[in-house]
């Protein structure tokens, strides 16, 4: 019942919204969202963690994303490993490109979200916000939860449904 | 709780092992070198302040990854890859041909404190290994491996850049072989199970 009266509500809000803004298609939630995020359990005294999703731009317009924040952490980086001549290299990205009707996946041993000065100590099943922004302004919410990399294998690849 | 964990994924590594079974050669880029080249001696300590040197690594095989714990990515990535690769190389050796997994830390000032932590989180066995400077990149030397540490910017903050691949020691103590990333778990235990075969039974 409650429920019911909240969706009329908000479906009352999206209406006016639309009606205020011409140019509105979908809300920038519908258009770009973040997928199956999660952030690998780390000890306590580790200063720097990782997270990791995939960026789904359901929109005919190019996106990109330019800097990233969460209220668990002090500092939150766009950051993107490689090996260059046999060489681990990890570097801070200025923008992420989400080009239109397409997805990216951030994962382990590529793009990552890099979370540094975590405020508290995380368990495994805790969420973390994240919340990213568009180079419109426009925030993305993500809820990223807490695992454990072995616990399903982030690095199996196409043998990854076997893990389960 | 831990032990169903454990024997689930053992079940999902058999399960991966059968589905990857004709594929494993092209998953894994590792190198045997044609003639094992002894490591030159050093002088570390373990995460727990024990003395660690290239004496360390004899009697038994090594898988030697340099890193650091302020690395989110690639070092926990591998580290997560060589615990599967060593739980699924139990299916395939002796247990007293396991080898150590040894975690090289070449960022000694952020590292020390945390090390232990930071290793144990992926096994109670594997070992986290640093020391000074000096005898770090002596180790990396003869692990034919490096680490850059770039210098520090304006606010203090600096990188660190190391060697992608893991150093396979053997039991006298020589380097025997590399392995290049990705480390899927089941073609890289096969690769080195038959290695450690090549050394058991010499044809």
């Amino acid at each position: 019942m409650i429920r019911t009266r909240r969706r009329f509500l908000v479906t009352a809000g999206a209406v006016v919204g639309a009606a205020m803004s011409a140019a509105v298609e979908l809300s920038a939630r519908e258009r770009v969202s973040a997928e199956n995020a999660w952030v690998p359990w780390a000890p306590p005294t580790v200063e720097v963690h990782a997270a990791y999703m995939t960026i789904v731009n359901r929109s005919n317009e190019d996106q990109s994303l330019v800097s990233a924040e969460s209220p668990d952490y002090q500092r939150v980086e766009l950051h993107s490993s490689s090996v260059k001549n046999g060489v681990n290299e990890m570097r801070g990205l200025e923008r992420v490109a989400v080009p239109a009707n397409n997805r990216v996946t951030f994962e382990p041993g590529g793009l990552h979200l890099m979370l540094i000065g975590p405020k508290r100590p995380r368990a495994v099943g805790d969420r973390v916000r994240i919340v990213l922004r568009l180079q419109n302004g426009e925030p993305v919410e993500v809820s990223a939860i807490v695992r454990r990399r072995n616990a399903e294998s982030p690095v199996g690849h196409d043998h990854h449904g076997a893990h389960q | 709780m831990i032990v169903k964990q454990r024997h689930i994924l053992a079940a999902a590594a058999v399960v991966a092992a059968i589905a990857c079974a004709t594929i494993a050669a092209a998953r894994v880029d590792g190198v045997i070198l044609d003639r094992a080249a002894q490591v030159q001696g050093f002088t570390l300590e373990d995460h727990s302040g024990k003395p660690f040197t290239a004496d360390s690594l004899k009697g038994h095989w090594s898988l030697i990854l340099a890193g650091f714990t302020d690395c989110p990515d690639v070092c926990p990535f591998t580290l997560a890859n060589l615990e599967q690769v060593v739980a699924e190389l139990g299916l395939r050796v002796r247990p007293d041909h396991l080898p150590a997994v040894i975690f090289l830390a070449v960022d000694p000032d952020r590292d020390r404190a945390n090390l232990k932590d930071y290793v144990v989180q992926f096994h109670p066995d594997f070992i986290g290994v640093t020391g000074a400077i000096d005898e770090i990149d002596r180790a990396l030397k003869g692990l034919d491996a490096v680490a850059v540490r770039s210098k520090p910017d304006a606010r203090g903050n600096y990188s660190v850049s190391h060697s992608a691949a893991v150093a396979v020691v053997d039991p006298q103590g020589r380097l025997a072989a590399k392995i290049n990333p990705p480390f899927d778990p089941p073609p890289t235990a096969e690769f080195l199970a038959d290695l450690f075969r090549r050394r058991v039974e010499p044809r």
